[in-house]
C-alpha cells in the first residue's frame, strides 16, 4: 500500500467523502472519548506524569543523537544472539530482503501481525505479486485485508467499519455464518485464524522497540496474535525501522508505560514480548530462524532536518485521539496510513510535499497533540514547519491561506474570541476537562490555535465543519501573500 | 528478485552523515536509564501492599486471582482442570513437582496432563499445546505495579503452554514479586548470562476492541486467565 493511499485525490475531495460517512464520524467521536477518558484515568494515578516524559524525551533523544552508533550496536547484539541481521535503505531493498527470505525458507505461506512498517513499505501487495498467501492476523487488519480498506486508525485501524458490515463481508468472502456481535465475529475469526497459524511457513512481525544492548525485538500486543506470529513459524521475519531503538531492558519500563497508557488507557497491554534470537537449542516452540530487517526509508533524512523530533514517536496514537480536526475528516481524509497530527509531519517527511497535497494545512495548530504526546514531540510546532516551508518552496496554495486569514479574524475580535473561547471549552471537553494532570502543558487552553476556534466560532453559527470546508473552498480565487506562512 | 546485500557500513553512512558524524562513533555516554527514569508508585510499598496492588491490579485485567499456600496449590490446580475439561499441559518445573501440582493435574485433567518436554519434538509440543483445553505455568517473576507475570521461555517451559490452550492456570510463587518491570528486568540481567530467547509479560487474558470497541475476551490466546498466588515464605 505504501504510505499515500488514494493517490491522485486531493485533501478537499478525500475530506469531503470523509464528511458524508456518519457512521466513520461517530466512531471517531467514540473512539477519542472513550480513549481519552481511560488514558486519563490511568496517567491521573501516577504522581510523575510529566518527568516520566522528559525522561523519555531524554532517553530518546539520546539515542537519536548517536543513532549511528546504537543501530550498530543493536545490529551486532541481535546477531550474536542468532539472529540474521539485514539492512534496507530503502523499502524497495526491504521488500527484496523478504522475498529473499522466502525463498530460501521455500516458503509460500505467511500469518502476520500488525505492523505500520510493512504497510509504510507495501509489502503485502508484493508478496501476493509474487504469489504468496499473506495473512493479516489482527482482528482489525484481517477486517481491513478481507474488506480491501485502508486504515483510518493507527491503533484501531478499522475504526470505520460498522459490525454489520463486518459480518457481511465475512460471510461473503470467508462463508462466516454467525451474528454480527463483536464477540462471535471475534471467536470466528479465532478459529479461522488458528488454522493459518499452524500451517504457515513464515511470520512476519513489527516491533515496537528494539533493545541495543541485547539485540532484542519487543512486541506489544493485545490479541495474542503477536505471539502466535513469534511462537509457530519456523522462519521469523522482523521489520524494524531505526526509529524503535532504545538503548537497554530497563529503558523498556517506561517505554512501555507510556505507550500502553497512551495508546489503549491500560497499563500494560495482556502481552509484552521481548525476543532474542532464534529459539534455543533444546526449545519445542519459536522460530528457529529470525530474519530482523532494518529499515530507514527515509528516516535518516528526518534525523538531519528540522523535524527531527517525530524520530522519537512510538506511534501511540494519543494524536489522533485528541486531535479536533481528526475528529471532523476521520483517519481517511488523511489519504495516508499515518493520519492525525504525526501522520501530517511523518507523511509530508518521507513523501515530499509535491505528493501530500494541502495535507499540513488540515491542522488547527491547537497543540492539543502536542500536550497528549507521551514523548513530548512539539507536533503542531513541526506541522506550522512544514506549512513555512511549503510557502517558501511555492506549494502553498490560496484555500489555506483563506482559512488561516478568517481563524485570524475571529482571534483579532475580542467578542468574538471569548465566544469562541467558550465554545471550546465547552465543545472540546476532552481537551480542557483534565487540565491539572496535563501538568505545565495547560498553557495551551489560553492560545488555542487558530482554526479550532474558527471551527468553533462557525459551530456556534450552527454550521458544521464540512459547510466550512466547502465554503471556504469556493473561495480558492483569493491571491496568495507569497513567501510567508499563510497563519 | 535479489539485489546486492547492503551493508551495515553503507547503511550507517547517511545515518551518521545526518547526525554531523565523520564516522560511526565508537563510544558514547552511556545514558543512564535508571537515574533518568522516575521512581514507580510500587516502589515505597510493603510488601503487604506490594502483594494487594498486584492482585488488585490482575483483577482489573480481568484475571482471577486467588491465594493459597504449598500445601493448597495441587487441589486448587486440579479444581480448575476438571472444571476446564479436556487435557492439559504444564511446565516441565521443579516446583510444581514438589508442591504435587504435577500428579495432582495428571489425575484430574479429563483427558490427561502432557508435561511439556521438548525433545517429543516441535511438531509433538506445538500439538499437545493446541489440544489442551488447560496451561499450566509457574510465573517467573511478578509485578506489583501492573498486575502482570514474567514467563521466561525455556526448555521446560514453552512459548505454547500460556498461548494455545484455553485456559492459562500461572502459579505465582509471592516471594518473586518486585514492584516493576524495572525491578523484573535488573533481575533478569542478574540471573541469565545470555538473554532468554524470550521473555512473555503477561497481564490478563488476550482481547480486543477492534469491532466498533466493544471489549471482547479471548482472541487469539487464552479466554481465561488464572492467577493462584502461593505463598512461599
Ligand atoms: S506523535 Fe506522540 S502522541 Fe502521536 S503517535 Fe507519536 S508518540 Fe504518540
Amino acid at each position: 500500500m505504501a504510505i499515500l493511499y488514494n493517490e491522485g485525490t486531493t485533501l478537499a475531495e478525500r475530506v469531503d467523502a470523509c464528511l458524508d460517512d456518519e457512521f466513520a464520524h461517530k466512531a471517531v467521536e467514540r473512539a477519542q472519548d472513550v480513549f481519552y477518558d481511560k488514558r486519563n484515568a490511568v496517567i491521573g494515578e501516577l504522581p510523575n506524569w510529566e518527568d516520566m516524559r522528559h525522561a523519555a524525551r531524554a532517553i530518546r533523544n539520546r539515542v537519536n543523537n548517536n543513532l549511528d552508533y546504537y543501530v550498530a550496536e543493536f545490529a551486532r547484539n541481535a546477531t550474536a544472539a542468532g539472529a540474521h541481521v539485514h539492512f534496507a535503505p530503502k523499502a524497495e531493498d526491504a521488500l527484496c530482503e523478504i522475498l529473499d527470505v522466502f525463498e530460501e525458507a521455500h516458503a509460500s505461506t505467511c500469518v502476520k501481525s500488525k505492523s505500520m512498517m510493512s504497510e509504510e513499505i507495501g509489502m503485502n501487495e508484493v508478496l501476493e505479486e509474487a504469489g504468496m498467501e499473506v495473512v493479516e492476523t489482527d482482528c482489525a487488519e484481517a477486517i481491513l485485508q478481507t474488506a480491501k480498506d485502508h486504515p483510518s486508525h493507527i491503533v484501531v485501524p478499522a475504526l470505520h467499519l460498522d459490525r454489520e458490515a463486518i459480518a457481511r463481508m465475512f460471510h461473503d468472502e470467508l462463508g462466516y455464518a454467525g451474528s454480527s456481535v463483536p464477540e462471535d465475529i471475534t471467536r470466528f475469526l479465532r478459529v479461522h485464524l488458528r488454522e493459518k497459524f499452524l500451517a504457515a511457513e513464515v511470520g512476519v512481525r513489527g516491533c515496537n522497540f528494539a533493545v541495543a544492548s541485547t539485540g532484542s525485538t519487543t512486541l506489544v500486543t493485545n490479541e495474542g496474535n503477536g505471539r502466535m506470529v513469534d511462537t509457530l513459524p519456523k522462519t521469523q521475519i522482523v521489520l524494524v525501522g531505526i526509529d524503535r531503538i532504545v538503548p537497554d531492558l530497563e529503558s523498556l519500563d517506561l517505554m512501555t508505560s507510556l505507550l500502553v497508557r497512551s495508546a489503549v488507557g491500560t497499563k500494560l497491554t495482556s502481552y509484552f514480548t521481548v525476543d532474542c534470537g532464534p529459539a534455543h537449542e533444546g526449545e519445542g516452540d519459536g522460530a528457529t530462524d529470525v530474519h530482523i530487517i532494518m529499515i530507514d526509508n527515509g528516516r535518516s533524512d528526518i534525523l538531519g532536518s528540522e523535524f527531527s523530533a517525530i524520530e522519537r514517536c512510538i506511534r501511540c496514537g494519543a494524536c489522533l485521539n485528541i486531535c479536533p480536526v481528526y475528529r471532523h475528516i476521520t483517519g481517511h481524509g488523511y489519504g495516508s496510513i499515518y493520519p492525525g497530527p504525526m501522520g501530517i509531519v511523518m507523511t509530508s517527511c518521507l513523501e515530499g510535499y509535491d505528493k501530500v497535497d494541502k495535507l499540513p494545512y488540515a491542522c488547527s495548530l491547537c497543540s492539543a497533540c502536542t500536550s497528549n504526546c507521551p514523548m513530548d514531540i512539539p507536533l503542531h510546532d513541526l506541522i506550522r514547519q512544514h506549512r513555512v516551508n511549503m510557502v517558501a518552496q511555492g506549494y502553498a496554495g490560496p484555500i489555506e491561506r483563506r482559512a488561516f486569514v478568517t481563524a485570524g479574524k475571529v482571534l483579532s475580535s475580542r467578542p468574538l474570541y471569548d465566544v469562541a473561547t467558550k465554545v471550546a471549552a465547552r465543545g472540546m471537553k476532552p481537551l480542557a476537562h483534565n487540565g491539572d494532570s496535563l501538568g505545565p502543558a495547560t498553557a495551551w487552553i489560553p492560545v488555542l490555535g487558530a482554526w479550532t476556534r474558527n471551527r468553533d466560532f462557525n459551530r456556534l453559527a450552527d454550521e458544521r465543519f464540512r459547510d466550512w470546508f466547502k465554503k471556504h473552498e469556493k473561495e480558492e480565487g483569493s491571491a496568495p501573500e507569497k513567501g510567508k506562512d499563510a497563519r | 528478485m535479489s539485489q546486492h546485500d547492503v551493508s551495515m557500513e553503507e547503511f550507517l553512512a547517511p545515518i551518521s552523515e545526518a547526525l554531523g558524524h565523520d564516522a560511526v562513533p565508537e563510544t558514547v555516554v552511556k545514558i543512564d536509564t535508571d537515574e533518568l527514569i522516575p521512581a514507580h508508585i510500587s516502589d515505597g510499598l510493603s510488601a503487604e501492599e506490594r502483594m494487594e496492588r498486584f492482585c488488585a491490579e490482575a483483577e482489573g485485567a480481568h484475571v482471577n486471582v486467588s491465594h493459597t499456600d504449598r500445601a493448597g496449590a495441587a487441589p486448587a490446580v486440579a479444581d480448575i482442570a476438571a472444571t476446564a475439561g479436556g487435557s492439559a499441559v504444564f511446565d516441565d518445573e521443579p516446583l510444581l513437582d514438589e508442591w504435587g501440582v504435577a500428579a495432582a493435574l495428571e489425575a484430574a485433567a479429563p483427558q490427561g496432563a502432557w508435561r511439556w518436554d521438548a525433545r517429543a519434538g516441535r511438531d509433538a509440543c506445538i500439538e499437545k499445546a493446541a489440544a489442551a483445553q488447560l496451561g499450566v505455568t509457574v510465573a517467573d517473576a511478578a509485578i506489583s505495579e501492573t498486575g502482570t507475570i514474567l514467563q521466561v521461555v525455556r526448555a521446560g517451559h514453552g512459548r505454547s503452554v500460556s498461548l494455545l490452550p484455553t485456559v492459562h492456570v500461572a502459579l505465582v510463587p509471592a516471594s518473586r514479586l518486585e514492584p516493576s518491570m524495572m525491578a523484573v528486568m535488573h533481575a533478569v540481567r542478574e540471573r541469565y548470562d545470555a538473554m532468554p530467547s524470550q521473555l512473555v509479560f503477561v497481564t490478563g487474558p488476550s482481547n480486543t476492541a477492534d469491532i466498533e470497541l466493544v471489549r471482547v475476551e479471548g482472541v487469539h490466546g487464552p479466554l481465561t486467565v488464572h492467577y493462584l498466588v502461593v505463598d512461599d515464605a
